[in-house]
């Protein structure tokens, strides 16, 4: 009987196999910059350029989703002066966000419902649990059909149930339409290239695909694809078949590798997407692989003019006068007992530590290089006000070669466990796991203490100081 | 790697690097290490009809100056 049953459950499958869902993203028919969902098309009528505020959520399952959700609250809550001297929430100065696998839950909701994440994202998600559903979904009957078709995996089931459950069908169509900042960069990883690959228009351009039919959850479910426990996403590479035109700066990078070897990589692997003969299909996995607290996208954004949303740009056009970026990095350091015992940890402890700490490191310099940067910035900016002060003093008439250098305040504010004091406390959050299912009462210390460390955080503080004395 | 540049012209004019609007004539601009091309847009009452720099080793003080003739 148990053979037979097994013969009809192939028979299904192949049965289905013929009508599952194949790649679910739609070619562009023909490259139009004016649409879709870019930085560009979204509108931000009570969002000031002045104060641009960027929020990037960091990996770790329900633990950073919680996080996350916890700073989106106490942002809510404070209150700054806006234009023309109008209180305002500084939740409605947010202009970006950046997310990663769990970080990105929060981040979609916030971009897709606005407010209506304070209401119901609890009960809908951060209080779920999701490991059970997903993998209730795994062991239907139902789904060992579509799962037994070479196109429907196991990341495709979990898109499927976020799609259903969570973000209730939305597309980026929908994100595009609603037409109001803050703009979400839903950040997963390139396989082949170890690259962020981030579900926006400008990136699916190079793609010749359009993303607005694309659901918001299969953006989320790439971005949390955590490798080996879920399948990579797979997209269709449709390039050539639009119109397509690669932007300048991509010909004149790839001539300054020895000059600028960040700008060079960048161009390289824009180039790659171009080619479908030898990259037909794109496999994308978690984002944490290529940048678990999604700064590095900001990162260029703010020191770049070559980003499809460059907010140098917009320094250098004088708009943008304060600019923010709040880390919310979920990142834990459990204790281990490795170092009190002579044996060797097991393999299982070995694979953790190869996957942790790269990770850590990683986030960990990027976040440091952010930090670099502005004070660097600063400084230059310091230095030519204090040469032509100089200058002036001895000869009146004489000013510096060039003209004025926009002015930017810059706030970075790194919002994570390691700034408790509280030793018991840090322990507590540090040793989370990271899961989709975490204890009712773990999710409100973690909002309680994501609110709590970003009001203690001086660098916001500073921030809320300098807007209530700041004059127009 | 941030860079310095002042693009100098006669009157206030939108700078496009690499195609893209990127700051005002007569300003200190930040821009990426490299290699750019720069004009003015339109109208195209200036020469050359655009610059090739590459930008490495400014300062704020000592900005890279690219210079445009009205025309």
């Amino acid at each position: 009987m148990k053979r037979y049953s097994w013969l009809l459950l192939v028979c299904v499958g192949l049965f289905f196999a013929g009508c599952a869902p194949s790649l679910r993203n739609a070619q562009l028919d023909s490259h139009d910059p004016g649409v879709g969902y870019r930085f560009k098309n979204l509108a931000s009528p009570d969002n000031s350029d002045e104060l641009f505020v960027i929020l990037t959520f960091s990996g770790g399952g329900t633990r950073a989703a919680a996080l996350s959700y916890g700073v989106l609250e106490h942002l809510a809550k404070t209150e700054v002066r806006g234009r023309d001297e109008r209180s305002q929430r500084l939740i409605e100065e947010v202009d970006v966000i950046s997310s990663v696998s769990g970080g990105s839950f929060t981040g979609a909701y916030y971009a897709l419902f606005g407010e209506r994440l304070f209401t119901d994202f609890e009960a809908r998600f951060l209080k779920q649990n999701i490991e059970a559903k997903l993998a209730g979904q795994l062991f239907s009957p139902v789904n060992w059909a579509r799962l037994a078709s070479p196109t429907y995996d196991r990341i495709d089931l979990a898109a499927d149930y976020y799609d259903e459950n969570i973000f209730d069908r939305k597309t980026f169509g929908d994100l595009l339409q609603k037409g109001r900042r803050p703009y979400v960069l839903i950040n997963a990883t390139d396989m082949s290239l170890g690259s962020r690959f981030v579900f926006t228009q400008d990136q699916f351009d190079l793609l010749c695909s359009d993303l607005s039919s694309v659901p918001v959850a299969r953006a989320v479910a790439a971005s949390s694809a955590f490798p080996v426990l879920l399948s990579p996403i797979t997209l269709k590479n449709y390039a050539g078949a639009c119109g397509y035109r690669v932007p300048e700066w991509v010909g004149f990078a790839l001539e300054d590798r020895d000059i600028a070897g960040r700008r060079f990589s960048r161009a390289l692997e824009t180039r790659s997407y171009l080619d479908a003969v030898n990259r037909p299909y794109i496999h994308l996995i978690d984002g944490g692989i290529a940048d678990n607290i999604g700064l590095r996208g900001p990162l260029d954004a703010i020191s770049s003019l070559d980003s499809a949303w460059s907010v140098l740009r917009m320094i250098n056009r004088e708009k943008v006068r304060r600019l923010v970026v709040i880390v919310v990095n979920a990142k834990t350091g459990p204790d281990t007992e490795w170092d009190r015992k002579e044996a060797a940890p097991g393999v299982k402890d070995v694979l953790s530590a190869v996957v942790d700490a790269p990770m850590a490191n990683y986030s960990f310099e990027t976040i440091e290089l952010m930090q670099e940067r502005f004070k660097q910035w600063t400084k230059d900016y310091q230095s030519r006000v204090d040469c032509q002060e100089i200058l002036q003093a001895s000869c009146p008439q004489a000013t510096l070669p060039g003209g004025p250098l926009a002015k930017v305040d810059f706030y970075p504010i790194v919002i994570g466990f390691d700034s408790l004091s509280d030793l018991e406390e840090s322990r507590f959050f540090k040793n989370l796991g990271t899961t989709f299912n975490l204890p009712a009462e773990t999710i409100d210390r973690l909002r309680e203490v994501a609110g709590r460390l970003l009001a203690q955080s001086p660098q916001f503080q500073r921030l809320l100081n300098d807007l209530r004395t700041a004059p127009d | 790697m941030v860079e310095y540049v002042t693009v100098t012209y006669p009157e206030k004019r939108t700078v496009f690097i690499d195609g893209e609007e990127a700051g005002f004539t007569n300003t200190t601009l930040r821009v990426d290490e490299g290699t750019h091309s720069i004009h003015l847009g339109e109208p195209r009452d200036y020469i050359p009809k655009w610059k090739r720099p590459t930008v490495t080793g400014t300062t704020s003080t000592k900005p890279m100056e690219i210079s445009f003739e009205k025309v």
